[in-house]
Protein backbone atom coordinates (compact mmCIF):
# COMPACT_ATOMS: atom_id res chain seq x y z
CA UNK A 1 0.00 0.00 0.00
CA UNK A 2 1.70 3.03 -0.82
CA UNK A 3 -1.48 5.32 -1.56
CA UNK A 4 -0.56 7.44 1.68
CA UNK A 5 2.93 8.60 0.59
CA UNK A 6 1.75 10.29 -2.99
CA UNK A 7 3.87 8.66 -5.02
CA UNK A 8 0.87 7.84 -7.05
CA UNK A 9 1.22 3.59 -6.51
CA UNK A 10 -1.32 1.65 -5.17
CA UNK A 11 -2.29 -1.93 -4.58
CA UNK A 12 -4.67 -3.57 -6.72
CA UNK A 13 -6.62 -6.36 -5.89
CA UNK A 14 -9.04 -8.52 -8.10
CA UNK A 15 -11.36 -11.68 -7.91
CA UNK A 16 -10.54 -14.06 -10.65
CA UNK A 17 -11.91 -17.11 -9.65
CA UNK A 18 -11.62 -18.83 -12.52
CA UNK A 19 -9.67 -22.34 -13.84
CA UNK A 20 -6.29 -22.98 -13.82
CA UNK A 21 -7.28 -24.65 -17.12
CA UNK A 22 -10.01 -22.28 -18.29
CA UNK A 23 -7.51 -21.66 -21.76
CA UNK A 24 -7.51 -25.27 -22.59
CA UNK A 25 -11.38 -25.69 -21.87
CA UNK A 26 -12.00 -22.95 -23.94
CA UNK A 27 -10.16 -24.61 -26.99
CA UNK A 28 -11.60 -27.80 -25.65
CA UNK A 29 -15.05 -26.29 -26.46
CA UNK A 30 -13.84 -25.20 -29.76
CA UNK A 31 -13.00 -28.45 -30.75
CA UNK A 32 -16.10 -29.75 -29.59
CA UNK A 33 -17.87 -27.95 -31.57
CA UNK A 34 -15.44 -28.79 -35.02
CA UNK A 35 -16.13 -32.12 -34.14
CA UNK A 36 -20.30 -31.99 -34.25
CA UNK A 37 -20.27 -29.41 -37.35
CA UNK A 38 -18.00 -32.25 -39.39
CA UNK A 39 -20.43 -35.25 -37.61
CA UNK A 40 -17.07 -37.15 -35.76
CA UNK A 41 -16.94 -38.90 -33.12
CA UNK A 42 -14.14 -38.42 -30.73
CA UNK A 43 -12.73 -41.13 -28.74
CA UNK A 44 -10.15 -40.36 -26.16
CA UNK A 45 -7.89 -43.23 -25.19
CA UNK A 46 -6.04 -42.94 -21.88
CA UNK A 47 -4.24 -45.79 -19.67
CA UNK A 48 -0.45 -46.66 -18.58
CA UNK A 49 2.60 -47.13 -20.95
CA UNK A 50 1.56 -50.69 -22.02
CA UNK A 51 -1.65 -51.08 -20.86
CA UNK A 52 -2.24 -51.82 -24.86
CA UNK A 53 -3.82 -48.74 -26.21
CA UNK A 54 -2.08 -48.38 -29.73
CA UNK A 55 -3.17 -52.23 -29.85
CA UNK A 56 -6.15 -51.59 -28.91
CA UNK A 57 -6.91 -49.23 -31.76
CA UNK A 58 -5.58 -51.83 -34.16
CA UNK A 59 -7.68 -54.43 -33.65
CA UNK A 60 -10.50 -51.92 -33.38
CA UNK A 61 -9.53 -50.27 -36.77
CA UNK A 62 -9.20 -53.48 -38.49
CA UNK A 63 -12.97 -54.69 -36.95
CA UNK A 64 -14.86 -51.27 -38.42
CA UNK A 65 -13.40 -51.57 -41.75
CA UNK A 66 -16.43 -50.34 -43.18
CA UNK A 67 -16.12 -47.01 -41.44
CA UNK A 68 -13.88 -44.28 -42.05
CA UNK A 69 -11.63 -44.15 -39.30
CA UNK A 70 -8.67 -41.72 -38.32
CA UNK A 71 -6.29 -41.73 -35.42
CA UNK A 72 -4.42 -39.07 -33.41
CA UNK A 73 -1.52 -40.23 -31.96
CA UNK A 74 0.37 -38.81 -29.03
CA UNK A 75 3.87 -39.68 -28.24
CA UNK A 76 6.19 -38.43 -25.70
CA UNK A 77 9.21 -38.80 -27.79
CA UNK A 78 8.79 -41.04 -31.22
CA UNK A 79 6.74 -41.71 -33.97
CA UNK A 80 6.53 -45.20 -33.61
CA UNK A 81 2.79 -45.86 -32.52
CA UNK A 82 2.05 -43.73 -35.35
CA UNK A 83 4.03 -45.45 -37.71
CA UNK A 84 2.47 -48.69 -36.84
CA UNK A 85 -1.12 -47.74 -37.48
CA UNK A 86 -0.76 -45.67 -40.36
CA UNK A 87 0.76 -49.66 -41.83
CA UNK A 88 -3.25 -50.23 -41.68
CA UNK A 89 -3.55 -47.95 -44.28
CA UNK A 90 -5.59 -45.47 -41.96
CA UNK A 91 -5.00 -42.32 -41.66
CA UNK A 92 -3.04 -41.22 -38.81
CA UNK A 93 -1.19 -37.63 -37.46
CA UNK A 94 1.13 -37.77 -34.64
CA UNK A 95 1.73 -35.73 -31.94
CA UNK A 96 5.50 -35.69 -30.41
CA UNK A 97 4.57 -33.82 -27.14
CA UNK A 98 8.40 -33.50 -26.37
CA UNK A 99 8.07 -34.86 -22.92
CA UNK A 100 4.86 -33.18 -21.86
CA UNK A 101 3.06 -35.79 -20.03
CA UNK A 102 -0.61 -35.51 -22.12
CA UNK A 103 -2.39 -34.17 -24.83
CA UNK A 104 -4.08 -30.97 -24.81
CA UNK A 105 -7.15 -29.31 -26.78
CA UNK A 106 -4.14 -26.94 -28.39
CA UNK A 107 -2.53 -30.25 -29.83
CA UNK A 108 -5.49 -31.63 -30.98
CA UNK A 109 -6.49 -28.64 -32.51
CA UNK A 110 -3.54 -28.60 -34.69
CA UNK A 111 -3.31 -32.39 -35.76
CA UNK A 112 -6.69 -32.82 -36.65
CA UNK A 113 -6.37 -30.15 -39.07
CA UNK A 114 -4.77 -32.89 -41.04
CA UNK A 115 -7.38 -34.86 -41.18
CA UNK A 116 -10.43 -33.11 -41.27
CA UNK A 117 -10.65 -33.25 -45.52
CA UNK A 118 -10.72 -36.80 -44.99
CA UNK A 119 -14.28 -36.61 -42.84
CA UNK A 120 -13.86 -39.24 -40.79
CA UNK A 121 -16.77 -41.01 -38.69
CA UNK A 122 -14.50 -42.02 -35.89
CA UNK A 123 -11.72 -39.82 -34.60
CA UNK A 124 -9.24 -42.09 -31.84
CA UNK A 125 -7.11 -40.00 -30.00
CA UNK A 126 -4.42 -41.96 -28.03
CA UNK A 127 -3.36 -40.17 -25.72
CA UNK A 128 -0.43 -40.05 -23.64
CA UNK A 129 0.82 -42.91 -21.57
CA UNK A 130 -0.02 -41.47 -18.15
CA UNK A 131 -2.62 -42.50 -16.00
CA UNK A 132 -2.88 -39.29 -14.14
CA UNK A 133 -2.36 -36.29 -15.94
CA UNK A 134 -4.77 -36.96 -19.16
CA UNK A 135 -7.75 -36.78 -16.96
CA UNK A 136 -7.35 -32.91 -16.81
CA UNK A 137 -6.96 -31.90 -20.16
CA UNK A 138 -9.98 -31.93 -22.03
CA UNK A 139 -9.45 -32.22 -25.66
CA UNK A 140 -13.16 -31.71 -27.21
CA UNK A 141 -13.68 -35.13 -27.03
CA UNK A 142 -17.10 -37.35 -27.34
CA UNK A 143 -15.92 -39.89 -24.83
CA UNK A 144 -13.03 -41.07 -22.43
CA UNK A 145 -11.79 -44.55 -22.47
CA UNK A 146 -9.93 -46.02 -19.98
CA UNK A 147 -7.43 -48.61 -21.09
CA UNK A 148 -6.34 -51.35 -18.04
CA UNK A 149 -4.29 -54.38 -18.53
CA UNK A 150 -4.83 -56.74 -16.50
CA UNK A 151 -1.54 -57.28 -15.65
CA UNK A 152 -1.21 -53.57 -13.91
CA UNK A 153 -3.00 -54.85 -11.08
CA UNK A 154 -6.47 -54.29 -9.24
CA UNK A 155 -5.76 -51.48 -7.27
CA UNK A 156 -5.66 -48.66 -10.43
CA UNK A 157 -9.19 -47.58 -10.25
CA UNK A 158 -8.17 -46.15 -6.34
CA UNK A 159 -5.09 -44.76 -7.05
CA UNK A 160 -6.08 -42.94 -10.57
CA UNK A 161 -9.77 -42.17 -9.29
CA UNK A 162 -9.55 -39.10 -11.82
CA UNK A 163 -9.57 -40.87 -14.72
CA UNK A 164 -11.95 -43.10 -13.75
CA UNK A 165 -14.52 -40.75 -12.80
CA UNK A 166 -14.22 -38.95 -16.35
CA UNK A 167 -14.54 -41.88 -18.50
CA UNK A 168 -17.49 -43.04 -19.84
CA UNK A 169 -15.62 -46.71 -20.78
CA UNK A 170 -13.60 -49.20 -19.22
CA UNK A 171 -11.75 -51.38 -21.46
CA UNK A 172 -10.03 -54.53 -19.59
CA UNK A 173 -7.04 -56.19 -21.94
CA UNK A 174 -4.91 -58.96 -22.24
CA UNK A 175 -7.76 -61.10 -20.63
CA UNK A 176 -5.94 -64.05 -22.05
CA UNK A 177 -2.94 -63.69 -19.48
CA UNK A 178 -5.58 -63.63 -16.34
CA UNK A 179 -4.69 -67.31 -16.06
CA UNK A 180 -1.52 -65.77 -14.69
CA UNK A 181 -1.69 -62.90 -12.61
CA UNK A 182 -3.84 -61.91 -9.76
CA UNK A 183 -6.43 -60.02 -11.69
CA UNK A 184 -10.60 -60.02 -10.49
CA UNK A 185 -11.86 -58.39 -13.27
CA UNK A 186 -15.24 -58.81 -11.93
CA UNK A 187 -13.33 -56.73 -8.27
CA UNK A 188 -12.26 -54.27 -10.43
CA UNK A 189 -15.20 -53.71 -12.52
CA UNK A 190 -17.25 -52.96 -9.54
CA UNK A 191 -14.34 -50.75 -7.80
CA UNK A 192 -14.23 -48.39 -10.66
CA UNK A 193 -18.47 -48.57 -10.77
CA UNK A 194 -18.15 -47.05 -7.30
CA UNK A 195 -16.14 -44.52 -8.54
CA UNK A 196 -18.49 -44.18 -11.67
CA UNK A 197 -21.33 -46.15 -11.50
CA UNK A 198 -22.67 -45.24 -15.32
CA UNK A 199 -19.21 -46.79 -16.55
CA UNK A 200 -19.60 -49.42 -19.21
CA UNK A 201 -16.97 -52.47 -18.41
CA UNK A 202 -15.37 -54.38 -21.53
CA UNK A 203 -13.36 -57.18 -20.51
CA UNK A 204 -11.26 -58.37 -24.04
CA UNK A 205 -8.15 -59.53 -25.69
CA UNK A 206 -7.12 -58.29 -29.05
CA UNK A 207 -4.73 -61.66 -29.16
CA UNK A 208 -7.64 -64.31 -28.89
CA UNK A 209 -10.44 -62.37 -29.82
CA UNK A 210 -12.29 -63.12 -26.74
CA UNK A 211 -15.30 -59.64 -25.47
CA UNK A 212 -14.20 -57.66 -28.72
CA UNK A 213 -17.85 -58.29 -30.28
CA UNK A 214 -19.20 -55.75 -27.29
CA UNK A 215 -16.75 -53.14 -27.56
CA UNK A 216 -17.27 -53.13 -31.06
CA UNK A 217 -21.21 -52.64 -30.36
CA UNK A 218 -20.73 -50.14 -28.39
CA UNK A 219 -18.61 -48.09 -30.54
CA UNK A 220 -21.15 -48.11 -33.19
CA UNK A 221 -23.96 -47.55 -30.75
CA UNK A 222 -21.74 -43.81 -30.66
CA UNK A 223 -22.84 -42.69 -34.53
CA UNK B 1 5.33 -33.21 -15.13
CA UNK B 2 1.59 -32.43 -14.65
CA UNK B 3 2.29 -30.07 -12.17
CA UNK B 4 4.70 -27.87 -14.44
CA UNK B 5 1.97 -27.91 -17.04
CA UNK B 6 -0.61 -26.54 -14.67
CA UNK B 7 2.12 -23.66 -13.12
CA UNK B 8 2.47 -22.68 -16.67
CA UNK B 9 -1.11 -22.52 -17.57
CA UNK B 10 -1.20 -19.97 -14.39
CA UNK B 11 1.43 -17.81 -15.34
CA UNK B 12 0.13 -17.55 -18.35
CA UNK B 13 -3.20 -16.31 -16.53
CA UNK B 14 -1.44 -14.05 -14.33
CA UNK B 15 0.77 -12.64 -16.89
CA UNK B 16 -2.47 -11.76 -19.14
CA UNK B 17 -4.01 -9.89 -16.15
CA UNK B 18 -0.75 -8.14 -15.15
CA UNK B 19 -1.27 -6.68 -19.38
CA UNK B 20 -4.99 -5.98 -19.08
CA UNK B 21 -4.67 -3.34 -15.72
CA UNK B 22 -1.22 -2.15 -16.52
CA UNK B 23 0.10 -3.48 -13.47
CA UNK B 24 3.97 -2.77 -12.60
CA UNK B 25 4.23 -6.06 -10.82
CA UNK B 26 2.23 -9.20 -9.74
CA UNK B 27 2.62 -8.73 -5.83
CA UNK B 28 0.29 -11.90 -4.21
CA UNK B 29 -2.28 -14.05 -5.25
CA UNK B 30 -4.34 -17.17 -3.83
CA UNK B 31 -4.87 -20.43 -5.48
CA UNK B 32 -6.98 -23.24 -4.68
CA UNK B 33 -6.38 -26.62 -5.17
CA UNK B 34 -9.50 -29.16 -4.59
CA UNK B 35 -8.04 -32.19 -2.51
CA UNK B 36 -9.95 -34.46 -6.02
CA UNK B 37 -7.95 -33.00 -8.13
CA UNK B 38 -5.05 -35.28 -7.80
CA UNK B 39 -2.65 -32.30 -7.91
CA UNK B 40 -0.44 -32.73 -5.18
CA UNK B 41 0.22 -29.08 -3.55
CA UNK B 42 3.61 -29.58 -2.58
CA UNK B 43 4.56 -30.70 -6.48
CA UNK B 44 2.45 -27.78 -7.30
CA UNK B 45 4.55 -25.41 -5.10
CA UNK B 46 7.77 -26.62 -5.99
CA UNK B 47 6.98 -26.28 -9.91
CA UNK B 48 5.58 -22.67 -9.38
CA UNK B 49 9.33 -21.98 -7.60
CA UNK B 50 11.51 -23.75 -10.67
CA UNK B 51 9.19 -21.73 -13.25
CA UNK B 52 9.29 -18.22 -10.96
CA UNK B 53 12.69 -18.25 -11.12
CA UNK B 54 13.14 -17.93 -15.08
CA UNK B 55 10.13 -15.34 -15.05
CA UNK B 56 11.08 -11.77 -14.11
CA UNK B 57 7.47 -10.56 -13.82
CA UNK B 58 6.76 -13.23 -11.15
CA UNK B 59 9.92 -13.27 -9.27
CA UNK B 60 8.06 -10.89 -6.26
CA UNK B 61 5.12 -12.92 -6.63
CA UNK B 62 3.91 -14.67 -3.59
CA UNK B 63 1.30 -17.74 -3.80
CA UNK B 64 -0.65 -18.28 -1.36
CA UNK B 65 -2.45 -22.00 -1.86
CA UNK B 66 -5.22 -23.50 -0.37
CA UNK B 67 -6.58 -27.20 -0.45
CA UNK B 68 -10.22 -27.23 -1.02
CA UNK B 69 -11.67 -30.18 0.81
CA UNK B 70 -14.26 -32.38 -1.29
CA UNK B 71 -18.27 -32.36 -0.39
CA UNK B 72 -20.46 -34.37 -2.55
CA UNK B 73 -23.92 -34.39 -2.93
CA UNK B 74 -26.06 -37.93 -2.90
CA UNK B 75 -28.15 -37.91 -6.17
CA UNK B 76 -30.34 -40.60 -4.61
CA UNK B 77 -31.59 -39.21 -1.28
CA UNK B 78 -29.76 -35.29 -1.09
CA UNK B 79 -27.37 -35.79 1.26
CA UNK B 80 -24.35 -33.74 1.42
CA UNK B 81 -20.74 -35.61 3.02
CA UNK B 82 -17.13 -35.56 2.80
CA UNK B 83 -14.84 -37.98 1.51
CA UNK B 84 -13.64 -39.63 -1.61
CA UNK B 85 -14.84 -40.69 -5.34
CA UNK B 86 -15.15 -44.23 -3.90
CA UNK B 87 -17.57 -43.08 -0.88
CA UNK B 88 -20.70 -44.47 -0.07
CA UNK B 89 -23.71 -41.95 0.93
CA UNK B 90 -23.48 -42.22 4.47
CA UNK B 91 -27.24 -41.73 4.35
CA UNK B 92 -28.40 -44.26 2.17
CA UNK B 93 -25.41 -45.86 0.88
CA UNK B 94 -26.01 -45.01 -2.81
CA UNK B 95 -22.83 -44.42 -4.91
CA UNK B 96 -24.31 -41.87 -7.40
CA UNK B 97 -23.36 -38.78 -6.56
CA UNK B 98 -22.11 -34.97 -7.76
CA UNK B 99 -19.10 -33.65 -6.45
CA UNK B 100 -19.81 -30.00 -4.76
CA UNK B 101 -16.37 -29.12 -4.14
CA UNK B 102 -12.83 -30.36 -4.11
CA UNK B 103 -12.33 -30.35 -7.79
CA UNK B 104 -10.83 -27.16 -8.22
CA UNK B 105 -7.70 -25.78 -9.76
CA UNK B 106 -8.44 -22.39 -9.37
CA UNK B 107 -6.37 -19.11 -9.35
CA UNK B 108 -8.75 -17.20 -7.06
CA UNK B 109 -6.97 -13.26 -6.44
CA UNK B 110 -4.75 -11.50 -7.38
CA UNK B 111 -2.67 -8.68 -5.77
CA UNK B 112 -1.17 -6.48 -8.30
CA UNK B 113 0.50 -3.08 -7.55
CA UNK B 114 -0.51 -0.54 -10.77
Amino acid sequence: MCESCGCGERTLRIEVAEGLLSTNERLARENRAWFERLGVRVVNLVGSPGAGKTSLIEATVKALNDLRVAVIEGDPETRRDAERLSRLGIPVAAVTTGGVCHLDARMVHRAFHALEDLRPEILFIENVGNLLCPADFSLGEDLTVVVLSVTEGEDKPEKYPQAFRRARALVLTKVDLLPYVDFDTEKVAELARRINPALKVFPLSVKTGEGLSPWLDFLRSLL
Amino acid sequence: MHEASLVSALAENLLELKRREGARRILKFKVEIGELSGVDPEAFRLAYEVLRDNLPDLREAEMELSLVPARFRCENCGASFPGDYLAPCPDCGDLEKVALAGEELLLREVEMEV
